[in-house]
């Protein structure tokens, strides 16, 4: 991260790396994590931050049966047969499909990892189990490595401590078990993160997790922002319909996911607290058989 | 990527778009840009990559022949003469898409990288939207659109 008065330096802002396949695999039966084939794989340099966006993506689906796919990323040091770093996890990072779904869906989720050494060189590549049956299909598989701080230093210009505060992250695996509160809580625990607006005043705010678990009323995760602390004053109400990720209400296990917005016109300089609140759509009228088993917010400065 | 010792070269800005107005009862099988149009310029960054995230929130709630509903990125150079498509919607790589089992509105997004961009060409990206029919003919349009994002980040 540079600081006031630090010469920018190439390791500051390293490449990204992407990888995507559209190889399908049928009939998938392993309950333990494969890589399948072919590998979709990539190495990146970690930043002088130490800090990157770590996206999955798939589209898959269960044709015959209920059974769920999930998609996790695997961090490892130096190459493919380096030390783990960040182990296949789907509630905490990975992405997946609801089940009951006969078609193949298509989304992503995207986490923030950080105490990467900077300049060092990883690997990363996706892994790939199902919840059970044989009958579970893969048609895409994706992955992207967003080194951290977004963008670049600004061409003249001296770099501000402010220009790139750190991204900062936060996230809970308690299960909440049939929730039904119909408004906006915060839940216990409380999952925020207390930010500093960047130069830009705007940031990149991501929240997602593991939802679903029963068919039933859909439970919402939106992102809340307040000047301060959890106390101060409102800037950014929960809308799931413009900030939120969601259960699918037909979700039969839970599935995993999240989603993107961009936040301006904060001021340059000021602490902002950012949650993740839930709420149940009570009003689908479907029942409040939903759970919770993670969520997940990150605030990252924008350029 | 940059090398030690190269200047710096500035960054442009993120660009992004977000619309909540509602599309309802769909039909297109092909895909259509909807009303307002969810799109935004930029220019490519020095490096030629950009990070590209759609995502909103889609559903059919139709009572039977549902459809799923997609959407995608395309992204088009900025020409003298007009628009010129250098990546054509589609939902596989980059695309966000719901199931037709799912009658609720599920949010959500998807999120790619974009290389091999001319560096400070002016580009646009818009997200497009299609229905994918389970059982065609599709005899009851019941598709609908509750949210569009679009998100472009350059890379450095």
């Amino acid at each position: 991260m540079p600081l006031v008065g630090d010469p920018i330096l190439a390791a500051d802002f390293p490449s990204g790396a992407y990888a995507a396949d559209d190889t399908s695999q049928l009939n998938l039966s392993n309950l333990d994590y494969v890589p399948g084939s072919p590998v979709v794989e990539a190495l990146f340099v970690a930043p002088t931050s130490g800090q990157i966006l770590l996206s999955v993506g798939l589209s898959a689906r269960d044709n015959t049966g209920t059974n769920r796919v999930h998609l996790s990323p695997e961090i490892r040091l130096g190459d493919s047969d380096g030390p783990v770093v960040l182990s296949a996890n789907i509630t905490m990072r990975g992405v997946g499909t609801p089940g009951g779904i006969a078609n193949y869906v298509y989304r992503s989720r995207t986490t923030v990892v950080g105490g990467l050494t900077p300049g060092a060189t990883y690997y990363v590549r996706t892994l790939q189990k199902v919840s059970g049956g044989s009958t579970a299909d893969i048609n895409v598989r994706d992955l992207t490595v967003t080194p951290l701080p977004l963008g670049s230093g600004r061409a003249g210009e001296l770099v501000k401590a402010l220009d790139y505060p750190p991204a900062v992250w936060a996230q809970d695996t308690t299960t909440i078990s049939n929730p039904s509160n119909s408004s906006y809580t915060a839940g216990s625990p409380q999952v925020g993160v207390t930010f500093t607006a960047p130069t830009s005043g705007r940031v990149l705010l991501i929240v997602g997790g593991g939802v679903g678990n029963a068919p039933g009323n859909r439970i919402f995760l939106s992102p809340e922002v307040r000047v301060g602390s959890a106390s101060g004053a409102v800037v950014l109400t929960p809308s799931v319909t413009n900030r939120g990720f969601s259960s699918d209400n037909v979700a039969v296990g839970y599935h995993y996911g999240s989603r993107e917005s961009v936040l301006e016109g904060l001021t340059p300089g000021v602490v902002y607290f950012a949650r993740v609140m839930y709420v149940v759509a009570t009003s689908d009228g479907a029942g409040n058989n939903a759970d919770i088993a993670c969520r997940e917010i990150g605030v990252v400065p924008l350029p | 990527m940059m090398s030690p010792g190269d200047f710096v070269k500035n960054p442009p800005s993120t660009a992004f778009f977000h619309d909540d107005t509602t599309l309802t009862q769909f039909t297109n099988t092909s895909y259509e840009v909807g009303s307002p149009e969810v799109g935004v310029y930029f220019v490519a960054p020095p490096s030629g990559t950009v990070r590209i995230t759609v995502g909103g929130g889609v559903r059919d709630n139709g009572t039977s022949t549902r459809d799923r509903v997609f959407l995608s990125p395309a992204v088009y150079l900025v020409t003298p003469t007009g628009l010129s498509q250098i990546l054509a919607p589609s939902v596989t790589f980059r695309g966000y898409g719901g199931s037709e089992d799912v009658t609720e509105f599920q949010y959500g997004c998807r999120v790619s990288l974009l290389s091999g961009l001319t560096p400070g060409a002016l580009y646009y990206a818009r997200v497009m939207h299609t229905t994918a029919e389970v059982s065609s003919p599709d005899t009851n349009d019941t598709a609908d659109i509750a949210a569009r994002d679009l998100i472009v980040i350059p890379m450095p």
